[in-house]
């Protein structure tokens, strides 16, 4: 027993639906009802094109339809009135898209596109979504998308509106007062016929799909009778699509059913007390799980008594259909007969018949796509490939940055400009040491002009190089490259295709005494070969002694 | 649900010629949910039980506390039940008794809302009515109702302290200043003799004790056996506001009568109002008046009207008689009946000789002076209350006195002061 004293309302909340419900469970519901639809049809498409994996698309879906839906309630609040909802849903779209393109790479266990493939996609655009495994799925997926749209805005309408909520909720007299602040009357009994209509046809699509992916639908060329056809066995993914579809739209029903009855009793001023939200939820939980599981022990059809009477009746039925058909047909054929003993007897000869292509999969479609006979205009196709990419990536940039935004994730221009000034500083110094290094061999060229003024080709060796007017890094290179040279003449040649490092080893081999100042040789190299920074004179002096070194036990083996 | 049972149809087409027993499955969800929508909540609320607990009597500017006890005695609970108690305008706060709630099994819930009683009538709480649906929109609303209670609100008692009515009947138990009712059973003290005293009343033995004769002093009494007559006919009243006046001379009655019983003195009640309960023989056919609440004359009975003037009610005297008399001014309302000069003389036909009938009537016109000084002459003892204003009112008391009755004019609230006083020391001569 309980007390309760029977006050009006002090606010409307108690109408407005619980965050739970709103921003979990039937979102969640409204995606697995959704998105079980779409698995039924896929399951169609595999039967009907097998070798891709349509079955896992279900995870797909349902995460699309979730999106919609949490777009959906999100767009509805009366803070975002002023958001633009086309605008908005078509970057929300372009983001889902190049997610869809990114998930059908894996879904299908195809490999990451490679830098081959990437200049095939940017020299031809439409290659990049000319994959009949993502087509199908992106337009499964926005039909999906769509329908979760559709769904999410009639539960969006149904529910209380925290408007509707505080005028209501105040006394008839304030009302009349404020009856222009009245809210708009949302017809709640249509929205929810609207709801049924789609859940039930929904479903009626979903049967479908299921009952024609669980045959087989080569025995169906055959022969049309539907009641000798071969069976398939269903999938586990059709299976959970068919119960959870039905339930999740119950349990809608359901839902739908207790905000429709909020609106009224606020409308109608009615207290409504606590528990009705709790025990509601609970309720319809337990009634349509009870059934469920009752329903799990239920003798299943081909087992019934009445469901062999009902074979029985139809195959009388489909018998007697055929019957009539085929005397039907047979009258005509004997009337077509009478007629055409009176045509003249030069028949033309039938036609031969036409083979039909056999049916590729969709798989294979683009694969064997022919290329164009005439080769289009290098040029161009390079200039429209370029427009393309241009204009796709800025407006996907443009759609993601529009949907986050909205959403509250700005872009942090402080942070972007930290980042700019750090790579504009890059830049400064990196063309600083290119112009250093221009300057550097500049002024040896000039050096090396002045006091050789015949041209570079006709010198013939090293041997006349004076090494005091090189640049530290050019005496360096000079050191490595003589050892090298007197290193060939004593039987170690260096190969066209072996790096310094490791031609190294082949010189170790060989004086394995003198290990350690071929590294340090080689190493001084690679740095006056490689790198940016200037090389000091001394360093240059030490190298020269090494090469002393060195060159005496190559001269003397 | 029409698209719910084509939806069972068309899926039992498709079970059966593509022969997947699986989707008889969710046949048997389908048709489980719709069987329990349409079968479950019309058999448990067919079962609810409500009961509407109160204080079926009130006095006039009360607060009266109803309950509602709506209990569940299914195991399983009911979603939502609707609750919508309709309640007399006179009797309404400013809150609606219109809630939803919620029943788990076995469970009772208890709504409670209070109720002022502020005008004298005899009202109808309720009836209650239920609705409730199923979870998911398959059952058509079913609505049931609570059969109505009734409320009966006394008129205003205006408590008084004396009346200052006479008396023609002795040895009563109201004290009296006329020493011609003196009670040999109320002794009081004794007093010297003097001459011409009785023997009888010398009290001998105090004489032998003090040395010389006293006699015994003794109370005067009277008993104020009373009648009251109210006129009700709507055409004797001549005030544009007649209902206030009606309504005056109702809360009169009521406070007279009151006073009398607290005095222990037997009080009748005589009126040509009449009672629109009398004749009526069920509460479903009782009518009620929409703006009020209240309940009206029976349809139909226009008529004949003095058949709706009920009977006396003769004097009694106790708390339980006091209630009756209220209850019937509770109820009784003003109409076309009969004129009062017209009815006075067969309205006291039963009445004992000596009794003081206090008949309360707009004016004191001629015609109904005349009409009490028959009374005088029948051996009563009438006391003519006019309830509306009169600025000659002295002529009327002057005539009256000459005619051998007493008359007072008692508009206002303000002009019963005069028998509000605080009794003196001294008894009065009269109630």
């Amino acid at each position: 027993m309980k007390t309760e004293p029977a006050n009006p309302p002090a606010n409307g909340d108690e109408y407005i639906t619980n965050i739970w419900s709103r921003s979990l469970t039937q979102p969640v519901a409204i995606a697995v009802m959704v998105s079980s639809i779409f698995v039924g049809v896929a399951g169609l498409i595999n039967a009907i094109s097998p070798g891709q994996p349509w079955l896992s698309l279900g995870s797909v879906f349902f995460l699309t339809a979730l999106e919609a839906v949490y777009t959906t309630n999100w767009l509805h609040h009366p803070d975002r009135r002023t958001v633009a909802r086309t605008g908005y849903r078509a970057a929300e779209f372009f983001f889902l898209l190049l997610i869809l393109r990114v998930a059908a790479w894996f879904i299908s266990k195809q490999p990451l596109p490679d830098l081959d493939t990437i200049r095939l996609f940017l020299r031809a655009p439409l290659l990049f979504f000319s994959d009949s495994f993502f087509l199908a799925m992106l337009i499964l997926a926005f039909l999906n998308w769509l329908l979760a749209i559709r769904v999410g805005i009639i539960f969006a309408h149904l529910a209380v509106s925290p408007g509707e909520a505080t005028f209501y909720a105040q006394p008839a007299s304030v009302q009349m007062l404020h009856a222009d602040n009245k809210p708009i009357y949302t017809g709640r009994g249509n929205l929810m016929r609207e709801f049924i209509q789609v859940w039930l046809w929904g479903g009626v699509l979903l049967i479908i799909s299921v009952g024609f992916s669980s045959i087989d639908l080569h025995t169906l060329e055959q022969q049309f009778n539907v009641l000798s056809l071969t069976h398939l066995g269903l999938p586990t993914e059709l299976l959970m699509a068919l119960v959870l579809y039905f339930l999740a739209g119950f349990w809608l029903t359901s839902q739908g059913r207790l905000e429709a009855l909020n609106a009224r009793w606020l409308i109608n001023g009615i207290h409504k007390h606590d528990t009705i939200e709790r025990h509601w939820q609970r309720n319809s939980l337990f009634v349509l799980l009870g059934i469920a599981l009752i329903a799990a022990f239920v003798p299943i059809g081909s087992t019934l008594p009445i469901s062999r009477f009902l074979n029985i009746a139809l195959g009388v039925l489909s018998y007697a259909t055929t019957m009539i058909l085929y005397l039907f047909s047979f009258l005509l054929g004997a009337l077509f007969s009478m007629l055409a003993s009176r045509a003249p007897d030069s028949q033309p000869p039938p036609p031969t018949p036409t083979p039909l292509a056999t049916p590729q999969p969709l798989n294979d479609f683009v694969a064997n796509q022919q290329p164009p006979a005439a080769a289009a205009d290098p040029a161009a196709m390079l200039v429209m490939s370029s427009i393309f990419w241009t204009i796709f990536i800025a407006a996907m940039a443009i759609a993601i940055l529009f949907y986050w935004r909205e959403r509250g994730y700005r872009v942090n221009g402080r942070f972007l400009h930290q980042l700019w000034n750090q790579f504009m500083h890059w830049v400064n110094d990196f063309w600083q040491n290119v112009s250093n290094q221009v300057g550097e061999l500049r002024h040896t060229w000039q050096q090396q002009q002045k006091e050789d003024p015949q041209p570079a080709a006709s010198k013939s060796s090293w041997r006349f190089v004076r090494l005091n007017a090189l640049s530290p890094r050019d005496q360096i290179r000079y050191f490595y490259l003589s050892i090298v040279h007197r290193a060939q003449d004593s039987g170690i040649p260096r190969q066209q295709s072996e790096t310094p490092l490791e031609y190294v080893n082949n010189l170790n081999d060989q004086w394995p005494e003198k290990q350690q100042e071929f590294e340090q040789l080689t190493e001084a190299f690679l740095e006056a070969r490689y790198s940016a920074h200037p090389i000091a004179k001394n360093q240059a002096n030490g190298i020269k002694q090494i090469w002393k070194r060195v060159r005496s036990v190559i001269r003397n083996p | 649900m029409g698209q719910l049972t084509g939806l069972i149809i068309f899926l039992l087409i498709v079970a059966f010629l593509l022969r997947i027993d699986f989707i008889f499955y969710v046949v048997y969800v389908c048709i489980g949910v719709y069987a329990w929508s349409r079968w479950y909540t019309p058999r448990a609320f067919a079962r609810l039980t409500g009961q509407r607990s109160f204080t079926d009597h009130a006095f006039r500017g009360e607060e009266v506390t109803v309950t509602l006890h709506i209990g569940n005695p299914n195991r399983l609970t009911i979603p939502w039940v609707q609750v919508n108690e309709s309640i007399a305008p006179h009797l309404r706060q400013n809150k609606l008794v219109a809630d939803v709630i919620s029943l788990q099994g076995r469970e009772t819930a208890v709504l409670t809302y209070p109720i002022k009683a502020a005008q004298r009538g005899f009202y109808k709480l309720g009836p209650l009515r239920l609705s409730t649906s199923d979870l998911f929109g398959l059952m058509p609303e079913q609505q049931a109702y609570l059969p109505p209670d009734f409320i009966t609100i006394y008129p205003r008692i205006t408590p008084l302290s004396q009346l200052g009515l006479p008396s023609r009947l002795p040895f009563g138990t109201v004290a009296s200043r006329q020493r011609l009712f003196e009670d040999p059973a109320r002794p009081m003290g004794v007093r010297n003799y003097h001459s011409g005293d009785s023997p009888r009343q010398i009290n001998w033995k105090v004489s032998a004790h003090a040395q010389q004769l006293v006699v015994k002093t003794l109370e005067p009494a009277i008993s104020l056996e009373t009648a009251v007559l109210l006129n009700l006919h709507t055409d004797d009243y001549q005030r544009r506001d007649r209902a206030t006046y009606t309504e005056w001379g109702i809360e009169i009655a009521a406070s007279c009568a009151s006073h009398l019983v607290n005095q222990r003195q037997p009080v009748g009640l005589i009126t040509n109002g009449i009672d629109p309960l009398l004749k009526q023989t069920g509460a479903g056919e009782l009518d009620f008046d929409e703006t009020s609440g209240r309940l009206l004359r029976q349809a139909g009975t226009n008529g004949n009207k003095t058949a709706l003037i009920p009977p006396m009610i003769l004097p009694r005297n106790g708390r339980a008689h006091l209630m009756k008399i209220l209850e019937r001014l509770a109820r009784i309302e003003a109409d076309e009946t009969i004129p009062l000069t017209d009815w006075l003389p067969t309205a006291c036909l039963n009445l004992s000789w000596g009794i003081t009938i206090l008949v309360i009537t707009p004016r004191g016109d001629e015609a109904t002076c005349h009409g009490l000084h028959r009374l005088v002459r029948s051996g009563f003892n009438p006391v003519l209350i006019a309830i509306e204003p009169d600025y000659n009112f002295g002529l009327v008391r002057e005539r009256a006195q000459r005619l051998g009755f007493a008359a007072y004019n008692i508009t206002q609230t303000r002009d019963m002061d005069q028998w509000k006083r605080p009794l003196r020391g001294k008894p009065a001569t009269s109630l």
